[in-house]
């Protein structure tokens, strides 16, 4: 009974998996179905936070931890999986045939990500990513047109998976090294000297980095962000992100006790982000869909949290997993604010906002709070945030890395101020004004609250994020 | 027939597979490139399993997992192949140029 306790948010995520599938088969409404979607999220968050200062290990001891790290990320996820399934209130684009199955394949990804970030043994990990990734393989390709969906979600999926062969190929040299999957035996200190050891490790991450949209599995970002249905693009963008910086914690916490002397792993990571950052920027510039943007600026973004993973200390896990939260809330806010206004449309180009202050006035203060904090000004998330993530690099003495990191933040202000341009300063094509439903306007509030609380206010927040941390270290 | 035969096996199949799924512009060549990567880890942990670990199930249960998913795999983009094949009535990966930047 203990057991089923620690596990309540998964078990209550399959078993409403399992009552949406009846959904569809039944082809109850689509309000119903999300109704019982958004009641299940609920319950998801109710069993988190009840279940959040547990710990223990409800199976074959070894395989599957409840930590307070595993609790805090499952709880985003579960707030993640929520807010997706409000702001998918009309998926205009998504096939009309499609649309019961949308909740459905959220709830099991999210249950993927859960189990995810509680895999404490190879096999088990394996298993949750690739249960994390494949409903988000058909969900992309159910694009009201076939064309769009099919090459967007041909280029999402292949990119997957080999991204998680990969990760597959690496996970082998690991269990070789080892000669075992769990994790606990994996943190050998002493044996985190040998080059497979890393190999293995740089491999195993690979298939993470696809799940962050960081260099050098970037690829299908932008091309994913653009041409998706918006609700399906909200869902990888914001819960996904959590999962894997959550993931990339726990994996490179393996290699802490070998500290700041893991030489190879910590260069190869610190390319990986100057590569995807400067990118990601750069590339940025140049766009003029704004999905398409967003999806350049998450590889920027997937940089910066590198960056204090690169230095492989408590400090840097800590600003990664508050980064991540604080992620969560900045990206949703833009994409609940695309899902609003680009009901109808494929393709939402910068244009398409332009002037919507005078259409929609609380959701363009939305997506100004979401910009704001994407270029990292206080007082959001975003400065805050990016501080402690920056803070972390220097306290290894790494100025130069820090340097071009801030040249970077420097240049995306560009871009995103482009937006905010057209939103505030450019008057409006149409006239036709677009009013939010009042759930969608709530939870519009509580992500601008989220993004500004944890930027006026760190200290709670921080105190949480250095709390998981230590669960994962210890 | 040594630990590192059997690795460079594996390390071949892998290489090939991946130089396959980057080149090929058929989708089910690509498909069947990424199905070489991950026969590539199973025969590693095979492999890894006969000459170094001592508990001998963990490789064995292991890599019959990841049979099974690669077999999910396949149908899940089998399925996405059709799809665009009803949509473009050819599956070649050059012709997907919709999107492009």
């Amino acid at each position: 009974m203990e057991n089923a306790i620690l596990f309540a948010p998964e078990l209550i995520c399959l078993l409403m998996g399992l009552v949406l599938f009846f959904c569809t088969v039944l082809n109850w409404s689509y309000r119903t179905t999300r109704g019982i979607a958004i009641a299940s999220g609920i319950a998801m968050i109710a069993a988190c936070l009840w279940t959040l200062s547990l710990e223990g290990e409800p199976f074959f001891p070894g395989i599957y931890a409840i930590d307070f790290f595993s609790q805090l990320i499952k709880t985003a996820l579960a707030v993640g999986f929520l807010f997706v399934v409000i702001a998918s209130a009309n998926p205009l684009t998504v096939d009309r045939n499609g649309w019961l199955e949308v909740p459905l394949f959220f709830i099991f990804s999210t249950l993927g990500m859960m189990m995810m970030v509680s895999a404490t043994e190879l096999l088990t990990l394996y298993v949750a990513m690739e249960l994390a990734a494949y409903p988000v393989y058909i969900v992309v390709a159910l694009h009201r047109n076939a064309d769009i969906g099919g090459e967007s979600a041909a280029k999402y999926t292949v990119q997957g998976m080999a991204a998680s062969a990969i990760s597959l190929y690496g996970m082998s040299f690991l269990f070789g090294t080892f000669g075992s999957t769990y994790f606990s035996d994996i943190s050998i200190p002493h044996a985190a000297t040998q080059p497979i050891f890393y190999l293995g490790l740089l491999l195993t991450l690979a298939g993470f980095f696809f799940k962050l949209g960081a260099f050098p599995f970037h690829f299908w970002a932008p091309d994913t962000y653009e041409t998706a249905p918006h609700p399906v693009i909200t869902f990888i963008a914001t819960v996904s992100k959590v999962a894997a910086i959550g993931i990339l914690c726990r994996l490179l916490s393996l290699a802490m006790p070998g500290g700041w002397e893991s030489g190879h792993a910590q260069t190869a990571l610190m390319w990986a982000s100057v590569i995807a950052m400067s990118l990601g920027n750069l590339a940025a510039l140049a766009q003029k869909d704004l999905k398409r943007l967003l999806g350049y600026s998450t590889v920027a973004h997937a940089g910066y949290v590198l960056l204090a993973l690169q230095t492989f200390a408590e400090w840097g896990l800590t600003a990664a997993l508050f980064y991540a939260i604080g992620y969560f809330a900045m990206s949703f806010a833009c994409f609940l604010v695309i899902c609003e206004i680009g009901r109808s449309e494929d393709r939402i180009t910068i244009d398409s906002v332009s002037g919507l202050y005078k259409r929609a006035p609380f959701l363009s203060f939305t997506l100004l709070i979401g910009l704001f904090g994407l270029i990292g000004l206080p007082p959001t998330v975003g400065f805050v945030g990016k501080w402690f993530l920056f803070s972390a690099a220097l306290q290894r003495g790494q100025f130069y890395l820090v340097l071009i990191a801030a040249i970077n933040a420097a240049v995306a202000l560009y871009y995103y101020l482009l937006i905010i341009r057209q939103l505030y300063w450019v008057e409006p094509a149409t006239q036709n004004t677009i009013k939010p439903t009042p759930l969608i306007a709530v939870t519009a509030m509580a992500t601008i609250i989220l993004v500004i609380a944890m930027g006026t206010l760190p200290g709670p927040f921080w105190d949480l994020a250095a709390r998981a941390a230590r669960a994962l270290i210890s | 027939m040594t630990l590192e035969s059997y690795l460079l096996v594996g390390a071949a199949l892998f290489s090939l597979g991946l130089i396959g799924a980057l080149s090929h512009r058929n989708l089910i060549a690509v498909l069947i490139g990424i199905e070489l990567m991950m026969n590539a880890a199973s025969l590693n942990l095979m492999a890894f399993n006969r000459f170094v670990v001592t508990d001998p199930t963990t490789g064995q249960i292991f890599v019959l997992i990841i049979i099974g998913l690669a077999a999910a795999e396949v149908a899940i983009f089998l399925s996405i192949i059709l799809r665009i094949y009803r949509a473009y009535h050819d599956i070649d990966a050059e012709k997907l140029t919709k999107l492009s930047g």
